[in-house]
């Protein structure tokens, strides 16, 4: 991790907060973050456009904006029914600023893809909530990685184009993302076993090491590597407790 | 009266098969790929409404020369933006039905509601992203900001006795003025008006607007539960203090009791009796002059537009608006 990533995150959660901020929010008590996984992939992908400082920092915020905006809404079941309205209003606030900024870039090609990222994510949310059968893990993952990732596959598409190969890497990272947050959540007996979860993080493994040696000078895929490091271990940790050690 | 309903109805008339593009665009981008949202946005879509910012956009839209299906997919993305709302604010009020119908969250719950006004919004974005003029993104983001500080506001200022007419007034621009000015103002932006010809019509949507509102705080208080489709007093019920209610407190003789009843855990009785004050106080009449007052504004900024056609239809449109009673 460089010194200037560091100096962007800080900017850039900076500004995404003040955005956020609303006095009687504050006073209420709602409180509202940043995904720092979000920001290390996507800046990531916009220091492999070589995008410019300044446009980075106006992207990053508007996305990270638009993901607090969208996974605060998750939460309106979770709190006191007097809060209720508050959560509401703090997620649509998020995405006003989001639209804001978006429409101070200029870039309407930008904002056209994450919208149908933003489609995509509800439909899969909606799809989780109401599934009437038991989903399958498969299945689970799969819609999983569209509420978590599509957001950034949306970002690589149009800074990146749609080269597969940026995809499935972003897919593997995503994947990763969401089975460490599995682990963490001790959601695993509701939904995944240990084996699944070890077979997934594997195969994400596996992933990484196709890519060709030269490409790992590229930020994306430093950063994969980077990221997957502590992840690794994860992984020699389920698969001793698999007994596969 | 007779005589401004029927040309109302023409308007509606003349106007029909451009509402009925807006309407086709509507159930377009509301369609999904995921069946209950699909449902939730027709649900939505078959509740209809008067489709009043659409219309107002499709108006202002003809006040210049250019002839632009952008104009219609900035009326849909307007009212999609409105739906948006709605359905995140029945969440907010906890409303098991809008317009009889059961909401979205009473059929399928909070979080479904959640999704389907982010879906929603999402699909109003894009579809302003297909217009090729960023004028409009920088007047649509400024207003949506604005607009979703004035939803905050409203809930700060539940039972806040203490809060005066600017906060009111600063509120209801926001919560509903706002939307009303930009349908307007990018209408009349996309169809090719003059600066001064959008800007005119940027005002005369926002006085509009904010007698619209003023009207539709006092229908709560006079409306019949059947056909506003809420109880009588369901503003102050929920602790919403409203115009008419600003202008009773002025009543020192009603001011003291008010504020006793008027708290967050006041009864069905309570309740009843402050709005039966707040009605026989005379602060209807008040609050109606008040709108009566924006109209007049409202009608004085369409001085500025060229085209007869559009100061004629506005201003039937505007003025069957002030007359309505649900």
């Amino acid at each position: 991790m460089t010194d200037s990533k560091e100096a962007m995150f800080r900017r850039v959660e900076r500004k995404a907060l003040t955005h956020m901020h609303h006095g009687y929010l504050t006073i209420r008590n709602v409180r509202q973050a940043v995904s720092r996984f979000h920001f290390d992939a996507g800046y990531a992908i916009l220091s492999a456009a070589a995008v410019k400082d300044d446009e980075v920092e106006q992207v990053l915020t508007a996305l990270l904006l638009l993901e607090q905006g969208l996974s605060i809404h998750d939460d309106v079941d979770r709190c006191q029914s007097s809060d209720q309205g508050l959560i509401v209003l703090a997620g649509d606030y998020d995405s006003s600023k989001y639209y804001y900024i978006l429409a101070g870039v200029g870039d309407s090609a930008l904002m056209f893809s994450l919208c149908e990222a933003v489609v995509q994510i509800n439909e899969a949310k909606m799809a989780l909530l109401l599934s009437t059968a038991p989903l399958s893990t498969n299945e689970y993952m799969r819609l999983m990685k569209v509420v978590e990732g599509q957001l950034l596959k949306a970002l690589a598409c149009h800074y990146l184009g749609e080269d597969g190969q940026w995809m499935l890497h972003i897919d593997s990272l995503v994947q990763a993302y969401i089975v460490q947050d599995e682990l963490r959540a001790h959601r695993f007996s509701k939904r995944l076993t240990t084996r699944q979860a070890s077979e997934w993080l594997s195969h994400s493994l596996e992933q990484l090491e196709m890519v060709a040696g030269g490409a790992l000078t590229n930020p994306l895929y430093s950063f994969l590597v980077e990221y997957f490091g502590p992840i690794r271990e994860t992984v020699r940790d389920l698969q001793l407790a698999e007994g596969k050690g | 009266m007779r005589d401004e309903h029927v040309d109302f109805q023409q308007i509606y008339e003349e106007y029909r098969p451009r509402l009925e593009q807006v309407e086709q665009i509507l159930k377009e981008r509301a369609r999904s790929n995921q069946a209950e949202l699909t449902s939730a946005g027709e649900q939505l879509l078959e509740a209809g409404g008067k489709r009043i910012r659409p219309l107002f956009a499709l108006i202002c839209g003809t006040v210049g020369e250019n002839v632009s299906d952008d104009v219609a997919k900035i009326a849909a993305a307007l009212e999609m933006t409105h739906m948006a709302t709605l359905v995140h604010d029945d969440v907010i009020d906890q409303a098991a039905l809008r317009r009889g119908r059961p909401t979205v969250r009473s059929a399928f719950g909070n979080l479904a509601a959640m999704y389907t006004g982010d879906y929603l919004f999402a699909r109003a974005i894009q579809l302003l992203a297909e217009v090729d003029n960023q004028e409009v993104h920088r007047a649509m983001a400024n207003g949506i900001v604005k607009m979703c500080q004035g939803e905050i506001e409203q809930i700060q200022d539940f039972y806040n006795w203490s809060q005066g007419f600017k906060t009111y007034f600063r509120r209801i621009q926001r919560k509903t003025a706002l939307l009303i000015a930009l349908s307007c103002g990018l209408g009349a932006l996309v169809g090719g008006g003059r600066n001064e010809e959008v800007h005119a019509l940027r005002r005369f949507g926002y006085y509009t607007g904010m007698a619209f509102q003023v009207i539709d705080d006092v229908l709560d208080f006079t409306g019949s539960a059947e056909v506003v489709g809420k109880p009588v007093g369901g503003d102050l019920r929920q602790g919403n203090i409203t115009l008419p209610a600003l202008l009773a407190l002025r009543n020192p003789g009603l001011a003291k009791r008010l504020q006793e009843l008027v708290h967050p855990a006041m009864s069905a009785r309570e309740a009843t009796e402050a709005i039966d004050l707040i009605v026989g106080s005379g602060a209807l009449g008040e609050a109606k002059r008040v709108a009566d007052w924006y109209i007049a504004k409202a009608l004085l900024a369409l001085q500025a537009v060229s085209r007869v056609s559009v100061r004629q239809q506005l201003t039937t449109l505007t003025l069957f608006l002030a007359d309505r009673t649900f």
